[in-house]
């Protein structure tokens, strides 16, 4: 009755000589294995990427390789939508690169559960060039090293200048500015018929408040929130008082949640002051080309030294807990590579921040853009005015944190419920998270 | 309405073309500094150039629609003519396996390539689809086949015609609309997976499209830097293939009705 | 396993009449375990065990890094006091009941309406598959703001009737909504398996139709929609359980946290962001077996109805 169509024997003629090549395929390709037969230790290196970190990244591996001989540098980059999945997935499977790029967010829900290599157990490793203060970035409560800054930010106010200018306002000086400043400088943009600030984002524009009074964001051990509910009240009435002067509605809020920054309504030339990361400031002035300048954040008392501000380490280097002993001694040298050695730090520049490495700090500003510049400066000048402690990386459990401030900020914002709600609503989210 | 469909493809195109500082700026409908110039930089912006993933891409996908269309078909036949015993209770397991979120199943799924030693490899997405895990088409294959009139199969019978026989010579060639939904969909669905590849493939070598358009865009905090532009104009690069086989592919919807119209 | 009980209890009809001789049956038992091999074989290999496996990690408190411990009921015992699952149940239930229908609808019509052999349907029949081809990219994100933010093209079109809009993307009361639209845009798959389906309606039936004079309407109705409804059946069952099973978009639309305030929070949203994000693998687990049995619960009622409108041929 029918006959079989070519298209069909093709399929099947296809799916024989396909088994043949998938065969073939499955001895050739992949597998990253642990030593060489010629004594050389191999070890995988897997961050999060773009096309310029890439490039930066891979440029450092091979230089790396070049000096070492005894040691292959593989190295392995995966889009950041994925980073965390994959690497949660690999761990589980015991697979984990052997140095791995770490974010401040999961330091401890790696490290202490036994997933990360405490960096002060071995050698190889110098931090003598790293300040103090910048090495607790990457330690747990008892002082084990999961990790060690590749680069350092800190989240501050952006001003658009030429805003500013068009709007016919004064830059307010961010070294002696108080809270009531920032509100006046923020009435007169909107004056001016644009936007006066946004309000920060979650718990990174709460730390300061919280520093200058006294308190900080989470307690020693990291199990429940380390702050009144009275003073967390002050801060949702401080987004209030911003709203009234000048502040972004709710809705503008809630559309540029989770967008990128180079789309946010500031990048546009709309909004005369935005909370930020400072390594953010240059993507920014990719996008626009007016004039930007990072400010300090404002203090209750006109005081830079009294505003609360913080370093806070964008990326980190950590090594797998899991690694064989000879990779890990090879994984401690590359990462002393990594963040001393002057070659390394010139090619990865200001990609992952401004490095934590004062001594080699020259070689990575030798060629930077303007704005890089700008924030390199502005990050190595802050050091004078940090005076709390830095905090450590955030505790187990928290990772949902974030995510609730931003909702019942929003929920404030939207006139949804009333300071007292929210302030309950989170205190009692933090300590059921934490708990 | 068609407007309405083919909005966003335009405004892709167009962003593909501008500056990155431009595409979250301007409105849709000026066109002043359009250039190639995000094509050209897109295409060799990553580790390897841009065909690179293509080409890993086209093996994964050809050889997932082959396996689907030999595993899917002769189970979807199993399924819905043949009796045996088992027939109901393994079609409920099959269901069964599509409603469980495939979030819960990638670690697992992972221990399990890995010790077979399939990562990087083209495996851990064709093996599967070869023993018809792939229950969406079967099922979609088991509704087609049941709306074949079943005196077709029963002549043959009667003409002495086995199950083989009328699978192969009846039920095949009157499914070819089933067939060809499946092939486009199992293109489609593979060519734009993130999930698996991500997990699956860690070496860039052996890297997929929709793996290396996510690296365009680095949405981390301190992100250090996406290419809008870059990842717009390879999106509609990515596209275009996924497109010619619609175009293509859906002309079997048409050439099916020649086939069941002629009997 | 409620589910996979229910399911197997349903009838699908084998449709040959129980008179036929033994040795024909059991040679039919053969090429019907024959034909099953590389299923039977891909259930034991593939999918069996990765799907024991979470279920044994739904009883266990497990974070990736360290052993699973075994913990009983204790996960499901939380899912009952857990506020934010709750909202994630309101928000999917909410989704499916509206998307669903909204898109099958929409895809059973348009599909008709292409359905004719004209020369030029088949870039129109691409045209509307378009959506679905970018619906799941990141560049959705931006585009959707683009349209439905505060400045967005729906306000555009809105202020020339005089009325003022709101950022529809952004209140928690409408967030929902844009999602639910996205969904019915990205129409082209069910509308490809209908035009498929249609494909396959024997044109004899049509022919005899025409003979007795029936309107096209009536031949729509008697003829078209009964020898769709297989394909109809499949389609709901399988948005359905897509629906129910809604990720991508939201993750990516929401910024991967449901926010405005929880109002897109999915389930399979939540169940990743306690998972990955919050390294409780074995609470997530317990999540995604619920939502197991609620599909399957759905499905079964599915086979169940289908006894009533679902028209099959053999």
């Amino acid at each position: 009755m029918y006959t079989p169509t070519r298209r069909t024997l093709m399929a099947t003629g296809g799916a024989a000589a396909l088994g043949g090549a998938l065969t073939a395929c499955n001895g050739g390709l992949g597998g990253f294995g642990g030593g060489g037969d010629d004594g050389t230790t191999t070890i995988l290196y897997g961050w999060w990427g773009s096309p310029e970190k890439d490039e930066a990244l891979f440029a450092a591996i091979d230089a790396f390789n070049a000096a070492n001989p005894d040691i292959v540098v593989e190295g392995e980059s995966t889009p950041w939508e994925g980073y965390w999945d994959k690497l949660a997935t690999m761990s589980a499977g015991g697979d984990a690169p052997d140095v791995i790029h770490m974010s401040e967010r999961y330091i401890l829900e790696y490290g202490e559960r036994d997933a990360l290599l405490d960096l002060h157990s071995g050698d190889g490793l110098d931090l003598s060039s790293l300040d103090e203060t910048v090495v607790a970035l990457g330690e747990s409560g008892d002082s084990a090293l999961y990790a060690v800054p590749a680069g350092l930010n800190t989240f501050v106010l952006a001003a658009n200048i030429g805003l500013f200018e068009e709007a016919g306002v004064e830059v307010p000086d961010d070294t002696t500015w108080t809270w009531d400043d920032y509100y006046a400088a923020s009435q007169a943009i909107a004056d001016a018929g644009f936007v006066g600030s946004n309000y920060g984002s979650g718990i990174e524009s709460l730390r300061p408040w919280l520093h200058q009074h006294g308190e900080t964001m989470y307690t020693e051990d990291g199990t429940a929130a380390g702050f009144d509910e009275a003073t967390l009240s002050s801060y949702l009435e401080h987004l209030l008082t911003l709203r009234e002067h000048g502040g972004q509605t709710a809705d503008q809020v809630s559309e540029g949640a989770g967008m990128p920054i180079e789309s946010s309504p500031f990048a546009n030339g709309q909004v005369g002051m935005t909370w930020m990361y400072s390594n953010q400031l240059g993507e920014i002035a990719a996008v626009d080309d007016s004039d930007m300048k990072l400010m300090r954040v404002p203090s209750q008392t006109g005081q830079a030294s009294e505003a609360g501000m913080y370093y806070k380490g964008s990326e980190f280097y950590s090594i797998s807990a899991h690694s064989d002993e000879d990779q890990q001694a090879a994984a401690m040298r590359f990462v002393d590579f990594m963040v001393n050695d002057p070659e390394a730090l010139e090619l990865a520049g200001m990609i992952m921040g401004v490095p934590p490495n004062t001594d080699a700090v020259e070689q990575a500003s030798s060629d930077l853009g303007e704005m890089d510049q700008h924030v390199l400066d502005f990050v190595t000048d802050l050091a004078d005015d940090l005076t709390v402690e830095s905090p450590g990386p955030s505790p187990i459990g928290s990772g949902n944190i974030q995510g609730i401030f931003d909702r019942e900020t929003l929920e404030l914002l939207y006139d949804r419920i009333t300071v007292e709600e929210a302030t309950s609503n989170i205190f009692s989210s933090i300590n059921s998270e934490l708990g | 309405m068609a407007i309405l469909m083919l909005y966003p493809i335009i405004w892709m195109i167009i962003s593909s073309l501008r500056p990155d500082e431009m595409i979250f700026s301007q409105g849709v409908f000026s066109l002043s500094d359009l250039s190639f110039d995000n094509y050209r930089e897109g295409w060799d912006a990553l580790r390897h150039p841009f065909g690179h993933y293509m080409i890993n891409s086209t093996i994964i996908t050809v050889g997932s629609i082959i396996a689907n269309l030999i595993a899917c078909s002769m189970t979807a036949y199993a399924f819905a003519r043949l009796r045996f015993r088992g027939n109901r209770l393994f079609f409920a397991i099959m269901l069964l396996t599509i409603m469980l979120p495939v979030h819960v199943l990638l670690v697992p799924q992972y221990v399990l390539f890995s010790a077979l030693g399939w990562t990087n490899t083209p495996l851990p997405f064709i093996v599967p689809k070869l023993l018809a895990t792939d229950a969406f088409f079967i099922f979609l294959m088991v509704q087609f086949i049941r709306g074949i009139p079943r005196e077709l199969d029963e002549a043959a019978t009667v003409d002495g015609a086995g199950p083989l026989r009328i699978f192969w010579r009846i039920i095949l060639p009157l499914m070819v609309p089933a067939l060809a939904t499946t092939a486009i969909f199992t293109f489609i669905w593979t060519w734009n997976d993130f999930l698996g590849p991500l997990i699956f493939l860690t070496d860039s070598n052996a890297h997929t499209v929709q793996l290396a358009l996510r690296s365009f865009v680095d949405s981390s905090s301190t992100g250090s830097g996406s290419s809008w532009g870059a990842l717009f104009a390879m999106s509609i690069v990515s596209l275009l293939p996924v497109f010619l086989i619609f175009l293509f592919g859906q002309r079997f919807l048409i050439r099916g009705i020649a086939t069941t119209g002629g009997k | 396993m409620s589910a996979l009980n229910e399911l197997s209890q349903l009838k699908l009809r084998d449709g040959s009449t129980r008179s036929r001789l033994s040795h024909r049956q059991k040679s039919e038992e053969r090429a019907g375990y024959a034909f099953m091999t590389p299923w039977i074989l891909g259930l034991i290999v593939i999918t069996a065990g990765p799907m024991l496996a979470s279920l044994y990690l739904s009883f266990t408190d497990y974070s990736f890094l360290e052993s699973p411990s075994w913990v009983g009921l204790d996960n499901y015992v939380r899912l009952l006091e857990d506020n934010r699952f709750h909202q994630a149940l309101r928000v999917t239930f909410e989704y499916v009941i509206i998307s669903v229908p909204l898109q099958l609808i929409i895809a059973l019509l348009v599909a008709m309406a292409l359905d004719s052999g004209l020369r030029g349907m088949g870039l129109y029949r691409s045209a509307f598959y378009l959506p679905s081809l970018i619906g799941g990219s990141v560049a959705i994100a931006i585009l959707w703001r683009q349209v439905f933010g505060a400045n967005g093209l729906v306000n555009q079109v809105l202020d020339w009737f005089g009325i003022e809009g709101m950022s529809w993307i952004a209140h928690p009361d409408t967030a929902l909504g844009t999602l639910i639209i996205l969904n019915v845009w990205t129409f082209g798959a069910p509308m490809i398996i209908f035009l498929a389906g249609l494909r396959q309606v024997p044109t004899m039936y049509y022919e005899a139709a025409a003979v007795d004079g029936a309107s096209r309407l009536r031949r729509v109705w008697h003829i078209t929609i009964p020898i769709l409804t297989p394909i109809i059946f499949f389609n709901l069952i399988l948005q359905l359980i897509g629906a129910f099973q809604a990720f991508t978009q939201a993750f990516i639309i929401s910024g991967g946290d449901g926010s405005p305030s929880d109002s897109t929070l999915f389930y399979t949203l939540y169940l990743y962001m306690q998972g990955f994000g919050n390294f409780d693998m074995g609470y997530a687990t317990a999540m995604a077996w619920v939502l197991v049995v609620i599909i399957g619960g759905f499905t079964a009622l599915n086979f169940v109805a289908s006894k009533y409108w679902v028209f099959y041929d053999d």
